[in-house]
């Protein structure tokens, strides 16, 4: 690197910084002259244009947001959120939610089942008459997942992706696999082998029978929803005996004042977005898109310091389980201010 | 709310708004006043000269950019005042003032033409197109820093490099948009 080429860096570094504090305004009378003395510096003027002229650019570009850019952005996410420790193992989500459902390595599903038989030797009669619907005991496996998402490979083979405060229990029986969802949204990727029996999602009255592979259950209170990526799934009403079959990009919800489902389409990409550790808010008030970011979020947290901003949309693609990153995009993109308290980052009027 | 959310939901009308700075430009010219002085303090001879170049900056500034939306207004406003301290400079040697053509190819990149509303989108595009074209190391870095509004040190600590590195990635796109910028701005009509 060239003597030419440090100085080049060091103006243009300068030139940001200058940039962002020049930009806000409310600047003393000090620090101005100290920016003009500055500017009279050979190259400051033009490192300083070039910074002025780019940045405002960037930033008309991040409004107009077409389909490229946001790529492009996005890539520049993924790539900050690889080297970011700090961030659960979201760094090869993709590949894990995504890669064609594998056949489960037999001896693990072996060991599952004598692990059961025993089981249901110790239990007996008791566990049958506990769960009249089950045909054979078997051991339930629960997965809470905390604040964060959580994947877990149930014996099978399937992936479970659960959203943050989600808590569903598995059991594996001799014809179906049935995984319960007591609260909250997961994303499912099911085993798919000949030899596998059926696999039921149970939320509360409604049952997802699995056709195919890949789609999300959630349940809200009484509000049982499902998302359904590619394959096909049935969902079958316990209290109405309504039925009715899926096509990817459906979403199908019940509630229990009415008997039937609603049904509507939806961009699965959008509604799985936080299986892929990111938060997708489209004009959004700031106040619920903090309260989304929370969720996820085990260290600092995100607060609102000023009624104000609570009312400003906000829109575009976060990286989950990032408070700092989401509080930096915010205060570039939006009239607030960003003051770190150690645990925590508030955000108020500019 | 204010006038920054006013301007935040304009954004992107088909009428070519687009990039409109957060202060009009007469309040630039004053909220910078303070800057601009010891700017000129710096560039002329004369320290007595001082108020009066400033007040020839104001005018030039008016009359180049009056009521338009300017996308760069503080480099504007000091490239003028550096062009008032050169035409005080010559009409001390009793040279004749220096013509417009001459001084815009010192700092032509915020000079985006006349037109500046109509040719606001097609500058949008060029610099898209530029940033497109970089190295993809390069463009994250780039964007990181300009779209993501990170620091140097955090894009360094994220993705695993050398802040050097970091800067070295920057300077280089903004070299690469300072060249394109020189090339457009010289075939707009």
């Amino acid at each position: 690197m060239t003597a030419m080429d440090e100085q080049q860096m060091h103006a243009d570094r300068q030139a940001w910084a200058w940039w962002n504090r020049v930009r806000r305004g409310g600047m003393p009378p000090a620090e101005l002259e100290a920016f003009g003395e500055w500017m009279a510096e050979p190259g400051h003027a033009e490192a300083y244009a070039a910074c002025e002229w780019s940045g405002t650019c960037v930033q008309a570009l991040d409004r107009n947001g077409d389909r490229q850019w946001r790529a492009w952005q996005e890539e520049a996410l993924s790539r900050a959120r690889a080297g970011a420790p700090k961030v659960e193992p979201l760094a090869d989500w993709n590949s894990l939610v995504f890669r064609p459902a594998a056949r489960a390595p037999r001896r693990r599903r072996s060991r599952v089942w004598r692990h059961a038989a025993g089981l249901a030797a110790c239990l007996g009669l008791a566990a049958v008459l506990a769960w009249p619907w089950l045909q054979q005991p078997a051991p339930v496996l629960d997965y809470d997942a905390g604040q964060g998402t959580r994947e877990v490979l149930l014996p099978d083979g399937t992936h479970l992706t659960l959203d943050a405060g989600s808590s569903v229990a598995y059991r594996e029986l001799r014809d179906r696999r049935s995984l319960e969802l007591r609260q909250g949204r997961i994303y499912l990727e099911v085993a798919k082998d000949a030899g596998l029996p059926q696999f039921l999602v149970r939320s509360g009255p409604v049952d997802t029978l699995v056709l195919g592979t890949r789609f999300q259950v959630s349940r809200e209170v009484d509000r049982i929803e499902v998302v359904l990526e590619e394959g096909a799934v049935r969902m079958q009403r316990q209290d109405s005996g309504a039925v009715t079959t899926l096509a990817p990009g459906d979403r199908v919800w019940s509630q229990p004042d009415a008997g039937g489902f609603g049904r509507d389409r939806i961009s699965p990409g959008r509604a799985l977005a936080w299986t892929r550790g990111r938060l997708f808010f489209e004009d959004v008030p700031l106040s619920q898109a903090v309260v989304e970011v929370n969720r996820y979020t085990t260290g600092v947290r995100l607060e609102l310091a000023d009624p104000e901003v609570a009312d400003l949309r906000v829109s575009g693609i976060f990286l989950a389980g990032d408070a700092e990153l989401v509080a930096a995009s915010w205060e570039a993109t939006l009239p607030i201010r960003t003051e770190h308290h150690g645990g925590r980052i508030t955000l108020s009027r500019r | 709310m204010t006038e920054e959310r006013a301007r935040l939901d304009t954004a992107g009308d088909e009428d070519g708004e687009h990039a409109a700075p957060s202060l009009p430009l007469d309040r630039w010219l004053q909220e910078l006043r303070p800057a601009l002085a010891a700017f000129l303090r710096r560039k002329l001879r004369d320290p007595a000269d001082v108020d009066d170049a400033l007040q020839e900056t104001s005018l030039r500034v008016w009359r180049y950019a009056a009521g338009e939306e300017v996308r760069t207004p503080v480099s504007l406003c000091f490239r003028v005042a550096e062009n008032v301290a050169v035409d005080f400079a010559r009409a001390q040697d009793r040279l004749p003032p220096a013509g417009d053509g001459e001084k815009a190819a010192t700092h032509a990149i915020e000079d985006i033409g006349p037109d500046r509303r109509a040719a606001g989108m097609q500058e949008l595009e060029l610099v898209r197109r530029v940033i497109g074209g970089l190295p993809p190391g390069c463009r994250h870095v780039f964007l990181l820093s300009r779209s993501h509004g990170l620091s140097n040190k955090e894009i360094a600590a994220r993705c695993g490099v050398s802040i050097k590195l970091v800067e070295k990635q920057i300077t280089r796109a903004l070299r690469t948009l300072r060249a394109e910028a020189r090339t457009w701005v010289e075939v707009q009509p």
